[in-house]
């Protein structure tokens, strides 16, 4: 095994788990998560020599999973318009799906894919205005206002769900 | 729910949800060794095309000089820290449900940005079509918009930052031109390629200074994929930034793109320089 391959395999036994936690907060789903992870591997595999600091690698990674997620999205590839569908096709265990996850996960569904992306990137990932503006490919205003927008969609449909329970 | 309890429910959902087992390195490394390959085997077939193509002109050329060269010039021309920056709690100027202005004295500023984007452009002969995407993913959507928003946090001094996104066509193809104004900020850089690595996040783009009779204006590039490929930057004297971009394509629009980007660097950083995007003045 060449030392790429092998600093290659090194990198995603470490960081795999983490990109894919945030690729299953964008899409709701740990099988898609599992795909967009892999794209976005398989890309930073074939731009491994370009990218020349470790510290690189997590910011490139994880630019290349949100794009993905988004140019899916829009492409409509990837449909991913309610998490209730999803899970109620996968059988879940009793007790497997706390109901405040499910609440949550069927709120964040219905936010706009890029308010999505921001609030994930903020608020999980907890990258600043710049980093996440640097991975969107938008301004750092656009970024302010795409997260306050998306916490103000959630609030509102969490407030829904709230009433209808 | 705010900033916090969204950090606090992110993490809950994550833990709590049954993440399947971890994934497979030796699985990963595979599927990526054969990416590498079919893209080693596109690269060899593409060679070959232009091998083939090259032989082709070349035989056409020595039995019918005349015909080649109509046929070359019929081609057409080749041409954290951070700020809690979601601040629900932040109160908005009269009028506004967000950041954004959508009417009055600063929408106007966006709109006034907004004409002097394409009357720059169609200077150097584009055509500044009212473009929609073509995908429906993108719920027919303007190629050719503005925006004014607050950019500053609760607290700062105000700042408004002005964005228009401009199709520029030529030839029916298609490229994008990006001018974003800023009125002064205590953070902006007045170093020209400091300042440019500010544009977008992108700080850790290439940068020289360019000179625009005596400005200075930071003349950067991005070789992230889907970027913007190049930008210019400049301070003007009473502390406005203008920040304009280019790409030959437009990013989802559907339409082809320019071969080569629509405005040399000379001309996209007169544009930075340009006093008519310093909305105030």
């Amino acid at each position: 095994m060449s030392d790429r391959d092998a600093a290659f395999q090194e990198y995603f036994a470490a960081r795999s788990d983490a990109m894919r936690g945030t690729a299953y907060l964008l899409c709701g789903d740990w099988h898609r998560a599992e795909d967009l992870v892999q794209q976005a591997f398989t890309k930073l595999y074939l731009a491994w020599r370009r990218i020349d600091r470790h510290e690189a690698l997590d910011a490139y990674t994880r630019q290349v999973l949100v794009r993905t997620f988004l140019s899916e999205r829009r492409r409509g590839w990837f449909r991913f318009e309610s998490v209730s569908e999803d899970l109620a096709d996968s059988a879940a265990a009793p007790g497997r799906y706390p109901e405040e996850r499910m609440v949550l996960l069927e709120a964040l569904a219905k936010v706009p894919p890029k308010q999505r992306a921001c609030l994930v990137l903020r608020y999980w990932e907890d990258m600043s205005v710049d980093q996440t503006a640097a991975v969107l490919g938008v301004s750092g205003g656009t970024v302010k206002s795409q997260a306050a927008r998306g916490l103000q969609t959630l609030r509102g449909l969490l407030s829904q769900q709230e009433r209808v329970r | 729910m705010n900033e916090q309890d969204l950090r606090t429910a992110f993490q809950d959902v994550v833990v709590t949800s049954s993440p399947p087992p971890a994934m497979d390195p030796n699985r990963a490394l595979d599927v990526a060794r054969k990416a590498r390959s079919r893209r080693r085997s596109s690269q060899v077939g593409a060679v070959v095309a232009v091998l083939v193509v090259g032989i082709g002109l070349g035989s056409a050329f020595a039995l019918d000089p005349g015909g080649t060269q109509d046929y070359l010039i019929g081609a057409g021309p080749s041409s954290s820290s951070s700020q809690p920056g979601a601040s629900s709690k932040m109160a908005w100027p009269s009028g506004q449900n967000d950041r954004t202005a959508q009417q009055g004295p600063q929408a106007a500023r966006g709109v006034q940005l907004l004409e002097a984007v394409k009357q720059s452009a169609q200077a150097h002969g584009f055509e500044t079509p009212s473009l929609k995407y073509q995908d429906t993913k993108y719920q027919n959507g303007d190629l050719l918009h503005t925006q004014a928003q607050i950019s500053s946090n609760e607290g700062e001094p105000e700042v408004w930052e002005y964005t228009s996104y401009v199709p520029v066509r030529k030839n029916d193809k298609v490229g994008k031109l990006i001018v974003e104004v800023s009125t002064p900020s205590q953070g902006s850089a007045s170093e020209p390629c400091a300042l440019a690595r500010q544009f977008w996040g992108m700080s850790r783009a290439m940068c020289k200074v360019r000179d625009v009779d005596g400005k200075k204006v930071g003349d950067a590039a991005s070789t992230d994929q889907g970027r913007v490929m190049g930008w210019m930057s400049y301070k003007h004297p009473n502390g406005w930034v203008v920040n304009v971009a280019q790409s030959a394509g437009y990013d989802g629009g559907g339409y082809p793109a320019l071969d080569v980007e629509p405005f040399s660097g000379e001309e996209l950083a007169a544009m930075a320089v340009d006093p008519k995007f310093v909305l105030g003045s």
